[in-house]
């Protein structure tokens, strides 16, 4: 019976899928195309309120700050639930058990320090070229990740994490209250950001500022999320 | 032939092709799959799919990538999705995470992971 | 021409491997065939003019996606997709 059934099923979903697909098509193609892109106005007046060369991190970090806001705040509460889902009783995760080869545990000490050093640099340079927060960040923790696989008695102090990544977050808000108090504005360009200087390191106001504290936070979330999804020390009970 | 090729619908056409058929498949995954964790990995191929497609919809033929150069701001892509799509790749990697945790959760209380037998709250 | 025939060559493989993805049965080759797409993804971010994207792409997509998977797998006993169902 059942094996009658599920061929119907799966010819069912094809053509359901099918369907589906045929009207996106349909909708794409009857778009009209949009005349003015609010993108174009952001780039026009990036000069006098951001002065940054690498617009997308000005609309990320300035123009938009407030959507940056809220989403690292989703990132602070799913590696909340991570963390709540992993401590809950029951039995613990199982780390990796992995022999890492010897390649691997020469090799990551120095490589973990060029890693680091890259993410720091796409952090820094986030105003002028193609980088920022959340990719420096995101590249930190995978340079943590690694450092966790080769040796996996490593650990980051659990406070450090939550430290770091609470006052970025608050240095963020401050930020914007300044902009606030001081500009007129949420996240407002309060520090001095002329056209002339763009292209250099100190430019472009609160901008490296900003992406300095989005780079450290996501940083330490993605590298507490590895360390505990990978961690020993809280799992050397059931491995016996 | 070659015009075709050249023009900008063209672009246009293979990219919403390409895209709606990652769609479809990872659609395909979602349903059919018995296991959560390649539910999981079907999500992953239509949040891709999407991404692109979030990107690709304001690209313009001879855009450039809308970092100053000191040549001037001709052809600008519009920066705003590019932003938005930065944003939905992070949190996208930490739902995705907080799911499959969930799921290993599920696994140490249940013993499985097939979808077909999660029918606890209909007993 | 140029980045149409590049486009048209990265899309195919990207479904390609997406549907090899779903006919996988080990689920270690179905965490590198996503690595493989989140890689091919980039790329065509770099040619769609979004080189921050692509940046994060390749560091998100290919890196520590495949770890929250593969650490997940590890902890079901389940190399293979049969042994669940």
């Amino acid at each position: 019976m059942s094996r009658l059934i599920v061929p119907v099923k799966k010819i069912f979903i094809l053509l359901l899928l099918l369907a589906l697909s045929f009207s996106a098509l349909w909708i794409f193609f009857s778009a009209p195309a949009a005349a003015e892109r609010i993108g174009d106005h952001y780039i026009s007046i990036n000069g006098s309120e951001m002065g940054a060369a690498n617009i997308v991190t000005a609309v990320l970090g300035g123009f938009r700050g407030l959507d940056t806001l809220g989403e690292v705040t989703i990132l602070f509460l799913s590696t909340t639930g991570i963390g709540l889902i992993l401590s809950m009783g029951g039995q613990y995760f199982r780390w990796l058990q992995f022999r890492p080869h010897a390649v691997l545990t020469a090799a990551i000490p120095y490589l973990f320090t060029a890693i680091v050093f890259y993410g720091v640099y796409i952090i820094v340079h986030g105003h002028l070229s193609p980088g920022g927060g959340f990719q420096g960040g995101a590249v930190i923790a995978t340079g943590f990740m690694l450092l966790f696989f080769t040796d996996s008695d490593h650990m980051i102090k659990k406070k450090a994490i939550y430290i770091s990544e609470s006052l970025s977050g608050l240095s963020f808000v401050i930020l914007g209250v300044l902009g606030l108090v001081l500009a007129g504005s949420f996240l407002m360009n309060f520090l001095p950001h002329s056209v002339r200087d763009t292209g250099r390191l100190l430019s472009a106001g609160t901008l490296p500022l900003l992406s300095l504290f989005i780079g450290i936070k996501v940083g330490a979330e993605l590298s507490g999320l590895a360390q505990s999804l990978i961690g020993r020390k809280e799992h050397k009970e059931v491995d016996k | 032939m070659m015009d075709y090729f050249n023009s900008e619908a063209a672009l246009t056409h293979l990219m919403m092709a390409g895209i709606l058929s990652l769609v479809v498949i990872g659609l395909y995954g979602i349903l059919t799959r018995k296991n959560l964790i390649k539910i999981f990995l079907s999500l992953g191929v239509v949040e891709t799919a999407v991404n692109i497609l979030i990107v690709a919809l304001p690209y313009r033929k001879g855009g450039v990538a809308p970092i100053l150069t000191g040549q001037g701001m001709e052809g600008f892509l519009d920066p705003v999705p590019q932003a938005l799509v930065l944003t939905s790749i992070v949190i996208g990697l930490a739902i995705t995470a907080l799911g499959l945790v969930m799921a290993v959760k599920f696994y140490q209380h249940e013993g499985h992971l097939n979808i077909r037998k999660m029918n606890g709250l209909k007993r | 021409m140029m980045i149409y025939f590049s486009m048209l060559v990265l899309f195919i493989l990207m479904n390609v491997t997406a549907l090899m993805m779903i006919k996988e049965k080990s689920l270690f080759s179905a965490v590198a065939a996503l690595s493989f797409i989140g890689l091919l993804a980039s790329v065509v971010f770099f040619l769609l003019g979004a080189p921050d994207v692509a940046l994060t792409e390749a560091a998100m997509g290919s890196g520590l996606t495949s770890l929250v998977f593969v650490v997940a797998i590890r902890n079901t006993r389940s190399q293979v997709e049969d042994i669940n169902e």
